[in-house]
């Protein structure tokens, strides 16, 4: 019985830890979302979203999205990296990314704070705007999560 | 002994995780190093392409003089006639953006026929789960005149919609449905200008462009067994019209080139409801 005993705790105990481990990097992309629609509302309506599945590399890389926007019309971007188990960095540019004449007009390490995943952008001129994530390398295997980005207008 | 292999087990488990939260804030700090060492030259293929919603597009036509004209939009009874997924897909966009047209132009009744229609094609394409949560019809016959909560009721079936195709691995049928909502929109905004020519639409329409360029992109990276090749091409076709737009923000299409971009558009999107 004492036998029994020791190795259910044991168990559990290994099943406790793996589990943290495991709530680490989950990503419920619609949970994610959904924590960011109060941040938009009232003012904001919904207007679309895009879900960055992210598989970390040996070697840092790059992904991109390419927000349209309509001149005159006011927009909020929020972003969402509870799903991320490493942090990345974010940045939106006026320009291509490719662009060396592009402007920094948003970079999430420079308004990051600990404990906080939701941060939001309202540019002050609407034109296109690329968002960029830089993922940092890792020697983890098999380490992923999202970030949730949700774009937001006003008429 | 017992005792001795259980605490160093228990020890172990809590160090494992303890180190992990290490890790996790040594990274936070190295992250902006790390940042300016990769190469910023982003390749096409790291690149996604955000697609606005139908509604700020029709909203926008909307404060720019896009007025209502009652028999331009896709009747209901086509619906019946589209047998393919691809027919259905774009269908379901032209439907989408026929009922923002009627939502922001306070015509619910004709909303709820259009939100019937898209019910019935997201049964043929098997999305049922789209509608059956939300109770849309009678939110909207509850909010009659209501426009900011009708609006409201028309961007969360945005959000239900992405959610869904989301959910369901459904990625590579939004670009789909999207195209058939730009043209539908499109077609609502080129009918209205030539019944009653307006500079702002024009302006707006011309502004069209950089949603196209995105929307062709986003086509081009689900395109691999070459299933959108037909519709690509014409929306390219559509494309060129904007050639003749130089660099600048207040770029705008003249008389004849809006003409022509019309024409096109009218075109595309009858060959779309017709099947």
């Amino acid at each position: 019985m004492k036998k029994v005993i020791f190795y259910s705790t044991i168990l559990v105990l290994l099943l406790t830890t793996t589990a943290l481990k495991l709530e680490e990097v989950q990503c419920v992309a619609a949970d994610l979302k959904n924590e960011l629609m109060p941040v938009l509302k009232p003012e904001y309506k919904y207007d679309s979203s895009k879900i960055t599945r992210v598989l970390y590399k040996k070697e840092a890389f790059q992904s991109g999205i390419e927000v349209p926007l309509f001149m005159g019309e006011k927009y909020r971007f929020v972003f969402n990296t509870a799903g991320l188990p490493k942090d990345i960095e974010i940045n939106i540019f006026d320009k291509k990314p490719s662009n060396k004449m592009k402007n920094a007009l948003f970079t999430l390490s420079n308004v990051r704070e600990a404990g906080k995943n939701v941060y939001t952008f309202e540019p002050e001129k609407s034109k296109k705007m690329y968002v960029v994530y830089t993922i940092p390398a890792t020697e983890e295997e098999g380490l992923k999560g999202c970030v949730v980005f949700l774009l937001g207008y006003k008429l | 002994m017992k005792k001795k292999k259980f605490f160093i087990l228990l020890s172990s488990s809590f160090l494992w995780f303890a180190c992990e939260s290490n890790n996790e804030n040594a990274t936070v700090e190295a992250v902006e190093e790390i940042t300016e060492e990769v190469d910023e030259v982003l390749e096409e293929e790291s690149m996604s392409y955000l697609l606005p919603s139908p509604l700020q597009i029709a909203e926008i036509f909307k404060n720019s003089g896009l007025t209502y004209i009652g028999d331009l939009t896709s009747p209901t009874e086509l619906a019946a006639t589209y047998n393919t997924k691809y027919s259905q897909k774009l269908n379901f966009g032209i439907y989408s953006a026929d009922m923002a047209y009627c939502i922001i132009n306070d015509q619910t009744q004709s909303a709820i026929e259009y939100l019937s229609t898209l019910r019935g094609l997201s049964e043929k394409m098997w999305m049922t789960d789209v509608f059956n949560t939300m109770g849309l019809s009678k939110r909207l016959e509850a909010n009659v005149g209501q426009h900011d909560s009708l609006t409201t009721i028309m961007a969360d079936l945005q959000i239900q919609l992405d959610d869904y195709l989301e959910e369901n691995g459904m990625g590579y049928t939004g670009p789909v449905i999207f195209a058939g909502a730009w043209i539908e929109t499109m077609y609502l905004g080129a009918k209205v200008n030539q019944a009653n020519s307006n500079e702002k639409l024009i302006y707006r329409l011309t502004e069209q462009s950089v949603v196209l360029e995105n929307l062709l992109k986003a086509l081009e990276q689900i395109n691999e067994d070459n299933d959108f090749d037909e519709l690509i091409a014409d929306l390219k076709v559509v494309n060129k019209n904007f050639d003749v737009l130089e660099e600048g923000e207040e770029a705008k299409l003249g008389d004849e080139q809006v003409e022509k971009l019309s024409i096109q558009i009218i075109k595309l999107r009858n060959k779309i409801i017709n099947n």
